[in-house]
């Protein structure tokens, strides 16, 4: 079994199914054990952060529609659960930055509601990062996320208020040129790998933002 | 008579209450660990200062500047935990709690600041040192896992060897002065990189950022396969680097180049949007 063998038999995986082959790649291919390695990590995380909480098949509608606007994907019949291709080195990485902003977005909806007594119900269908008018994940802003997490910030510590504020504008203008520059050289490896990177510091501030807001 | 007996007594008194309130605002927290502990730190405000323990044992010294924080510590067999608990809301000066640590050398340590500089020398383990607008030095590490993060705080980093090293921050500069190892990222948004070394070991280094300008600094005698682009800003090979000829794209004048020095034994990628990228001699 290769590479690309098993990243298409990677969710089933992830799930519990596992044969001998797949084991053996595994323990032979640090690649693929690192990436499993990241992925459950990620599914704990998000069970310990949100143990009620499965996003709205439209935000997973959303993770597909982005990267393929992106280019790093081409449209493939799907379920819900299994919207991204493999396919490519890069995509998990960037799949594994857009579960850690959308978890990101997630656990601050969560926690926001929580702290406004709002119908927690109401979080899985928000939708955070989409944008219902082009039905694709938004990286543009300030957006009222960004907006409501700087909020919760500054209630919580003021002299952070302007370092979110700023530093959230930074990273969206960051994510929007490296959108540009996919859009513009869909089959430039470096370019897709800048868009992972800009999504990963809109992700780091997101992290930073909400632990800081939960202690 | 009686008003100097009375004086004496008010300042007595007043000695007193301040020396109980002295003792209270310094704290010494020490437990006993084996190899591999996990350390975990968080304070927001006030400086956090790390440094090797001798044995096996974590000695915290804590020195709170009002009545309005606590210390918790917390050990379960081989993990601590030792936070700064806000009574009530307060501010930096109020909150402001000093932290001097000492941790086994191969210790798992992680940190976590609001304000504080962090501060962190001689480790070896996986460490991770957080803070939103705190400025992190790291000094002589060696063979360890190193991660930053910050928002805007300046990340500086001195001899570090034979290291993981991932640095990010949204704004804050980093600046890399002898640092080696199998890996070095380093990914800011708007931060200015700068690399003073030699790229020993023949590591993977990837340098990158949306905005801020990146100097790469190496010795003649560096060994190393580099690969720059700016996007909409400029590079410039003052190295000189023998053209490559194994590129991934087509160079464009003053917008990307690829090179080579010596046997190009190390990996060094650099990516900007809007940066000037500059790589020269020492």
């Amino acid at each position: 079994m290769n590479c690309a063998e098993f990243q298409k038999v990677l969710p089933d995986m992830l799930e519990g199914a596992k044969d001998a082959a797949q084991e053996a790649h595994l323990r032979s291919c640090p690649a693929c054990s690192e990436l499993v390695a990241d992925l459950n990590f990620i599914t704990h995380e998000a069970k310990r952060l949100l143990p009620s909480y499965d996003p709205h098949p439209r935000v997973w509608e959303g993770i597909r529609a982005q990267l393929e606007r992106e280019g790093l994907i081409s449209e493939v019949p799907v379920t819900p659960h299994r919207m991204i291709s493999f396919s490519h080195p890069a995509v998990p990485w960037l799949a594994t930055a857009a579960a850690m902003l959308l978890l990101a977005f997630g656990g601050f909806l969560y926690r926001r509601d929580l702290v406004s007594g709002q119908n927690l119900a109401r979080v899985g269908t928000a939708a955070p990062t989409l944008d219902r008018n082009r039905g694709v994940l938004t990286a543009q802003g300030p957006n009222s996320e960004d907006e409501q997490l700087v909020r919760q910030i500054a209630a919580e510590n003021p002299s952070l208020r302007d370092t979110y504020e700023d530093n959230l504008r930074l990273v969206n203008a960051y994510i929007s040129d490296a959108e540009q520059s996919v859009q513009q050289n869909p089959n430039d490896e470096e370019a897709r790998q800048a868009l992972i990177r800009a999504y990963d510091q809109k992700a780091m501030v997101y992290q930073m933002g909400l632990s800081r807001s939960m202690e | 008579m009686w008003s100097g007996k009375f004086g004496v007594v008010v300042a007595c008194t007043v000695a007193l209450i301040s020396g109980v309130s002295w003792a209270q605002a310094k704290r010494e927290l020490h437990y006993s660990v084996t190899s591999g502990a996990m350390v975990s730190i968080v304070n927001d405000y006030g400086p956090i200062s790390v440094k090797p323990s001798a044995g096996n044992s974590v000695l915290i010294n804590t020195n709170a500047r009002s009545n309005k924080v606590e210390i918790d510590g917390n050990q379960n067999g081989n993990r601590i935990e030792v936070r700064t608990h806000y009574l009530q809301r307060v501010g930096p000066e109020e909150g402001q709690v000093d932290y001097e640590v000492q941790v086994p050398s191969n210790a798992n340590l992680t940190v976590q600041s609001a304000l504080g500089g962090i501060t962190a020398e001689k480790l070896m383990g996986d460490i991770t040192l957080e803070g939103d607008s705190s400025n992190v030095q790291v000094r002589d590490f060696t063979n360890a896992h190193l991660h930053v993060r910050t928002v805007n705080g300046p990340v500086f980093l001195t001899n570090v060897r034979n290291s993981h090293v991932d640095i990010n921050s949204a704004s804050g500069d980093v600046t890399l002065s002898s640092v080696t190892g199998p890996k070095v990222y380093v990914n800011t948004t708007k931060g200015q990189i700068k690399y003073t070394g030699d790229l020993a070991g023949g590591g993977d280094y990837a340098f990158t950022n949306h905005s801020g300008d990146i100097d790469v600094a190496i010795p003649a005698s560096a060994s190393v396969d580099v690969n720059a682009r700016s996007v909409f800003g400029s590079v410039e090979d003052a190295f000189q680097f023998r053209p490559n000829s194994h590129m991934t794209f087509v160079p464009s004048q003053g917008k990307s180049f690829a090179g080579v020095s010596n046997s190009g034994g190390a990996s060094l990628k650099l990516h900007s949007f809007t940066g000037k990228i500059k790589v020269h001699k020492q």
